[in-house]
């Protein structure tokens, strides 16, 4: 045993997933070298295992799932979203005004409005008009950032109708892509190569698409992993047994940490080629991660 | 008359009917009939011990998977396939070609009996039991795909087996092994030809394989698991891992390409003093040492990383080494 091992909370806690990427990493890079450690940690797999196996059926049956949360969470809101404005107003009018000294002030208030409203008439009609202002009378337009799914990226000015753009990012971004558009916008100030263009003079209206640019090869990485992704997260609650899912959820945070750190460095320096290749290293695994889920059920179904 | 015998009878006076004379008594002979207790014919799905024989071709190719159950196939001398199954499923050695001339099995599928006519319901495909012995020409060829079983292969010409869970132990292969074992190591030995190992969640040991002839390689791919090469003689050698670590020990080839990738782990390679080698290494987030003396070719550090070219004597060979986040050492070997 040495002196730096790990007691069996922390191995505990690294196969939950619960440490940090550092951590993770540096617990795994002592397994790597440590007997004791390692043995340490497929006695912990061999429980969890035993564990998981027994308790698969109630746990499933009874502890309701992140995703089960995040449903109920995306049906409420998008119940809300469904719901026009004027049936909430009324909503909450019906409610508000059943209350006697809410019913009379808005009672007052609906009065004078109506008795000033009436005023304003019969005295405005000879003045000047209410918007007086000449920019007013001038055409607005409004231009879209042209990012799908991002959502208020959007930009008043008024353009003149031949200067009107067609906005299409180089790209087409599906809703999955939300974390790399983020990301490619979060990054848009370092690099030349990722620009996202939105800016609309105000003397010369000149509005520039989108370019969404990805490394060489990166694009068809990305897309695949995409595809590979949809599926997987479909599959592998039925496929994956508690401890295989364990490692597996482990091995993908360790691969999209690996990712996101190798993407900050490309995306600082994209001509350098061995970060590039560090990068499309880690891509690799993760599309090698992902199929290995695909060919367990393909193995699974061949054997029923 | 009839209607006094009904009005006797529904007052209960019957008439009196003459009793017939009683037979003269035998003499009683025990007859015993001899019973002879014929064993019952197993029920579907009972375990027995059974063993079955067939005369096989030289080079049989067998194909059969195992539901759950220790399985050790061993090679002989024989032209003849013997399989026994202790406490398990019956089975059947099912021949689905011959052999040209000798007309001896030379393809053969073993699996449990298949149920004649309508309402038997579904067979099981594979085979059970607590233990399956094989005994093949070490000529044969093995196609095994297995749910949960420990296996172990020794001298046969090629094996290609696919196992759900479970270790597999392969050695004394001629002609080639493709191997995976989703959740359970693999342990190569003493084997030639092109291997391919796969495990997600296991080990892979791999000890003295090499080519069977020009342009076999050797693959070796793990997601949460390590990788040691150890006297490998291969001219392509690729081994990977996710969260493991990779060791390569043994001489390197002249002219051979050589490529050891982890995510997130260490890199080691035990190379001889005279090895001749170019080495690429490329590591995100980690470091690179060599006890060898390497002569820096190219040299290109980025924040959290580096990418070196050198070369260890003339540099006849390719070494790509990369790993995302770890260690990259070079060994002298002992």
């Amino acid at each position: 045993m040495r002196q730096d091992c790990f007691d069996i909370g922390a191995i505990q806690a690294f196969l939950d997933g619960e440490t940090t990427p550092e951590h993770s990493a540096m617990i795994s890079e002592h397994i790597a070298g440590c007997d004791n450690c390692a043995h340490l940690l497929s006695v912990s797999e061999e429980e969890n295992a035993l564990v998981f196996g027994a308790l698969d059926r109630e746990m499933n049956a009874m502890v309701p799932t992140q995703r089960l949360w995040s449903r109920i969470n995306d049906s409420i809101d998008s119940g809300r979203a469904t719901v026009p404005f004027w049936q909430r107003v009324f909503g909450f009018l019906s409610v508000r005004l059943l209350d006697p000294s809410f019913s009379s002030a808005a009672g007052v208030i609906l009065l004078i409005a109506v008795l000033a409203g009436i005023w304003s008439l019969n005295s405005g009609s000879e003045d000047t008009p209410l918007v007086a202002s000449s920019e007013a009378a001038r055409p607005m337009r409004s231009i879209e950032s042209g990012l799908h799914g991002t959502g208020g990226d959007a930009v008043m000015n008024e353009l003149p109708p031949a200067a009107e753009p067609e906005l299409r990012p180089s790209t087409t971004i599906g809703p999955n892509d939300a974390g790399s558009v983020q990301r490619v916008v979060a990054t848009s100030d370092r690099t030349t190569q990722h620009r996202r263009t939105r800016e609309v003079s105000t003397g010369q209206p000149e509005v520039r698409p989108i370019t969404l640019q990805y490394l060489p090869g990166e694009e068809s990485y990305l897309k695949t992993i995409d595809g590979l992704k949809a599926s997987v997260d479909e599959q592998k609650d039925r496929v994956l047994p508690p401890a295989s899912r364990v490692a597996f959820e482990r091995d993908l945070a360790l691969v999209n940490d690996a990712i996101n750190r190798m993407q900050d460095v490309v995306r600082k320096d994209p001509q350098n080629q061995a970060a590039r290749q560090v990068l499309y290293a880690a891509y690799q695994d993760k599309i090698d991660l992902l199929s290995s889920v695909g060919q367990r059920e393909e193995l699974l179904a061949s054997l029923r | 008359m009839f209607l006094v015998g009904g009005i006797s009878a529904a007052f209960g006076q019957e008439r009196p009917v003459p009793t017939p004379p009683r037979p003269p008594a035998v003499p009683r002979v025990d007859v015993r009939v001899p019973t002879v207790r014929l064993p019952r014919p197993p029920r579907r799905g009972e375990s027995i011990d059974s063993e079955m024989r067939i005369a096989s071709s030289s080079g049989v190719n067998l194909k059969f998977c195992v539901a759950e159950a220790d399985l050790k196939i061993n090679g002989w001398e024989r032209n003849e396939v013997r399989v026994y199954v202790r406490s398990g499923l019956r089975f059947e050695m099912r021949v689905l070609e011959r052999e040209n001339g000798t007309d001896r099995a030379h393809w053969v599928w073993i699996r449990p009996p298949q149920p004649q006519g309508a309402g038997q319901g579904p067979a099981p495909a594979c085979l059970s039991g607590d233990t399956i012995e094989m005994d093949v020409p070490i000529g044969a060829v093995l196609s095994i795909e297995g749910r949960s079983t420990d296996t172990v292969v020794d001298s046969v010409r090629k094996v290609g087996i696919k196992i759900v869970e479970g270790s597999i132990a392969i050695r004394n292969v001629t002609d080639g092994i493709t191997a995976s074992a989703l959740q359970g190591d693999l342990v190569i030995e003493n084997s030639s030809g092109a291997i391919s190992l796969d495990s997600t969640t296991g080990n892979i040991a791999v000890f003295g394989v090499k080519p069977g002839q020009i342009g076999d390689a050797f693959r070796a791919k793990t997601n949460s698991g390590s990788i040691s090469v150890q006297q490998s003689i291969h001219r392509q050698i690729d081994a990977s891992s996710i969260s493991g670590s990779v060791l390569f020990s043994g001489a390197l080839l002249e002219g051979g390409i050589y490529s050891f990738k982890t995510s997130n782990g260490a890199i080691e390679l035990a190379l001889p003093e005279s090895v001749s080698a170019k080495i690429a290494a490329s590591f995100g987030f980690g470091s690179f040492d060599s006890d060898l003396p390497i002569e820096i070719l190219t040299e290109n550090e980025f924040p959290g990383g580096k990418s070196i070219v050198g070369t260890i004597g003339a540099g006849t060979t390719n070494v790509n080494v990369t790993t995302t986040s770890g260690r990259i050492g070079i060994r002298k070997q002992d």
